[in-house]
């Protein structure tokens, strides 16, 4: 899935804990839209991907309380209409977001110990928390 | 149903208590024998008291404001109204007369009663009393007096059907006892010097409790209490949360529904949130919410596997509808689960001002998720994270066993009717927090325009109506898979037909589900023995047994009761005797007693004297 690429290489990129911020912010956001367009055919994923749903919305709204968050984003975009579409399998998308969640939970973990303000690191830790959680709904497996 | 004690129990127990133990009395040397059956009514009396003042505290409990309403107005109150405020006035003249003089009573140092009926009244009086500690566990204390709803149910037991099979028990009880205490205070057997008034009262007091079972066949015969309503009285359990557990790998499909059943009690516990908590409580939080949503989906979306599983059997239990009925089912809990999700989507947008903590509702809601999928679906060891390929779990699987499809059905059932409290109870704490403010958004997600300097902001009016829109419809179409599973229930007698039949009656418009709803209430076990008259007793004394003129003597017997009945009635009250006169001596006292017995409310003022015979004194401790 070409959004789901395109948002890990972009944090993988990020420099700085607003970009970082920003970032995961979209990510998750995104992943939000990923998973509410796909999780109807979900079937034997369908736990999976609502439970996914919930988490990459706790994990937006963590990183929404960082202090250090920009105002405006424009990092990643949001899924175009073919992210959204039901081209790739279920099992496809499933792997791409798993991976995108373990980018998530590295990026947010590194950022939750070395961020200097106390918020923004309680903030990204919860957020990483989020996001491991989604690796293993959709893979099986820790992050 | 369920291992926790209920009310049935007890009342069981109290029933078990008054048979009578086969064997013969004990013997007593015969100088001694006035002295002993002295004894034995002082401590039947006591017993008796305790006995009557439990069930004078149920009878306060279900309508002390009837009891209030003064004799003289009585006829404008509903027969069962009526019928609960002579129960109550019956009961406290029959402990009028038990009570001794003028004493306080010191229990702890009471010392347990030789005699064999004191003994079995003593253990009546502990059931009763436990019964209704029982009752009483459900409700929690309010301002005053009040009781305040502790559980889902409190508005069952203080239902009308409830309290009137509630006031049918104790009158039922009340008839078994008569006899026995009479049997005692009439007996030929010498009595001590100066035991004779006790042996009076004794049997006063059970000439009150037949007053007290014929107040309640007024009421019956008004409107019977039906077979489902005392069914409900006696399934209720103590109210105590079952302890947390998850599903193991492999538990049988026994196992699992059970543990379902238990989930879906805990879920039920854990929802009662006051709603008003919401405005402040750290448990109202979006993880929480977006947690329920999610799982009152799952768990919808298994319920409605199981069903479909259930229907595709080769041989469905019940009548020949079940298999639609059941097809039915999984398409309602199809739609509650359609109106979870959408529960779920509306959470994507909004945020609460506390995080991170999930609340108990939420974690018992994903439990039961968990308990509901390991049975819906065939990998013994199924998670949320098992991946696509995962099999529902075949139809046999699920009937492998006789009594599987009920237990399985109960399950769902219980399952469902968690979800609606659930919806219900999410949907009231929504509100209650969107007033206090605490629904937000991220400021991000707001227009460009909208200039909030803070990472959140309030909530835009349109998505919290949106947020409580969907809820109440998740709730509406829970309350409807609910009531359809009912109907399977009572297809395949699952042991979950109790909560169609509490339903029923806390919701008097709704459907009852139960087929034999309407069914009077069997007796309680028919203790009335034959009680011959005096002229049978005679006929009988002479050594007579040609049934001819037994029948004979009887029905002079019955004559003379109907004579007494017709008097009662046509003798203005100023002139009447008092019933410890009328009963002065064994043999009018046992003439009085059977007309009692007839259960004719036309016999009743043979008791009412022109005043009450004792105010009211303060209630001694059981």
């Amino acid at each position: 899935m070409g959004w789901a690429t395109g948002a890990k290489a972009h944090l993988q990129e990020a420099i700085g804990l607003a970009a970082v911020l920003s970032g995961t912010y979209e990510a998750f956001e995104g992943m939000l839209s990923v998973i509410r367009a796909h999780e109807s055919r979900a079937e034997g994923m369908f736990a999976a991907f609502v439970m996914s749903a919930a988490s990459a919305a706790n994990g937006r709204d963590a990183v929404a309380g960082a202090p250090s968050l920009p105002r405006t984003g424009g990092g990643i975009q949001a899924p175009a209409e073919r992210d959204l579409a039901a081209a790739a399998s279920v099992k496809e998308i499933a792997r791409d977001l798993a991976g995108l969640g373990r980018v998530l939970t590295g990026r947010l973990a590194a950022a939750a110990s070395s961020a200097p303000h106390p918020a923004d690191r309680a903030a990204c830790a919860a957020a990483a928390r989020h996001a491991g959680h989604i690796c293993v709904l959709l893979s099986g497996a820790g992050p | 149903m369920t291992s926790r004690a209920t009310f049935g129990d007890f009342m069981r127990a109290a029933g078990r208590h008054l048979e009578r133990p086969a064997g013969p009395a004990v013997a007593v040397a015969k100088r001694r024998l006035p002295a002993a059956r002295a004894k034995e009514i002082a401590e039947a009396s006591d017993a008796l008291l305790r006995v009557v003042t439990v069930m004078t505290r149920y009878t306060a409990d279900i309508g002390a404001a009837f009891a209030e309403v003064e004799a003289h107005n009585r006829h404008r109150l509903n027969p069962w109204a009526r019928a609960c405020a002579e129960v109550h006035d019956a009961l406290g003249n029959a402990a009028a007369f038990l009570r001794p003089e003028g004493a306080g009573r010191h229990e702890s140092h009471r010392v347990p009663p030789d005699s064999p009926l004191a003994h079995r009244l003593d253990a009546v009086a502990e059931s009763l009393a436990a019964g209704r500690d029982l009752l009483h566990t459900h409700f929690a204390p309010g301002p005053g007096a009040a009781r305040l709803d502790h559980s889902d149910w409190s508005p069952v037991i203080t239902s009308v059907p409830v309290t009137r099979a509630l006031l049918a028990e104790i009158g039922s009880l009340a008839r078994r006892i008569a006899p026995e205490g009479t049997e005692l205070a009439l007996s030929r057997a010498p009595l001590q010097r100066g035991a004779g008034e006790a042996r009076r009262r004794l049997n006063a007091a059970c000439q009150w409790l037949w007053v007290t079972d014929a107040a309640v066949q007024a009421g019956q015969c008004y409107d019977p209490v039906a077979a489902d309503a005392r069914r409900l009285l006696h399934a209720v359990p103590v109210n105590i949360c079952p302890p947390r557990r998850l599903p193991r790998a492999g538990e049988s499909v026994t196992a699992l529904a059970n543990g379902i059943i238990d989930g879906a009690e805990r879920l039920r516990h854990s929802s009662r949130l006051p709603a008003a908590h919401a405005a402040w409580s750290p448990a109202m939080t979006s993880e929480s919410s977006r947690q329920t949503a999610t799982a009152g989906m799952l768990t919808s979306h298994h319920c409605q596997i199981l069903l479909r599983s259930l229907a595709a059997c080769a041989a469905p239990p019940g009548s020949a509808d079940a298999t639609a009925r059941l097809l039915e089912s999984a398409d309602a809990a199809g739609r509650a689960r359609a109106d979870w999700l959408a529960a779920a989507h509306a959470w994507d947008n909004i945020t609460t001002d506390t995080r991170g903590y999930i609340s108990q509702a939420a974690s018992d809601a994903h439990d039961l998720a968990l308990w509901t999928g390991r049975l819906a679906y065939a990998d013994p060891a199924w998670t949320p994270v098992s991946g696509p390929s995962c099999p529902v779990r075949p139809s046999e699987d699920l009937a492998a066993r006789p009594g599987d499809i009920p237990l399985v059905v109960a399950a769902i059932h219980h399952a469902c009717e968690s979800l609606t409290r659930l919806a219900h109870g999410s949907h009231d704490q929504i509100q209650t927090a969107s007033q206090a403010g605490r629904l937000l958004v991220p400021t991000r997600s707001l227009p460009e325009s909208v200039d909030i300097p803070r990472p959140f902001g309030p909530a835009p009016r349109e998505r919290t109506a949106s947020l409580l829109a969907v809820h109440r419809e998740a709730g509406t179409a829970s309350a409807h898979a609910t009531g359809k599973i009912g109907e399977v229930a009572a297809d395949v007698g699952a042991p979950s037909q109790i909560l169609a039949a509490a339903r029923a009656a806390t919701h008097p418009g709704s459907e009852p589900t139960a087929r034999n709803s309407a069914t009077p209430a069997p007796e309680t076990p028919d203790v009335d023995r034959h009680w011959p008259g005096p002229v049978e007793r005679i006929l009988r004394d002479l050594g007579t047994s040609d049934p001819v003129l037994l029948r004979r003597g009887a029905a002079i017997d019955r004559a003379g009761e109907q004579l007494i009945i017709d008097a009662a009635e046509t003798v203005p009250a100023r002139h009447s005797q008092r019933a410890a006169h009328l009963s002065r001596s064994p043999d009018t006292a046992g003439l009085i007693n059977r007309v009692l017995a007839s259960r004719d409310p036309c016999a009743v003022p043979l008791l009412r004297p022109p005043t009450r015979p004792q105010a009211a004194q303060a209630e001694a401790e059981p």
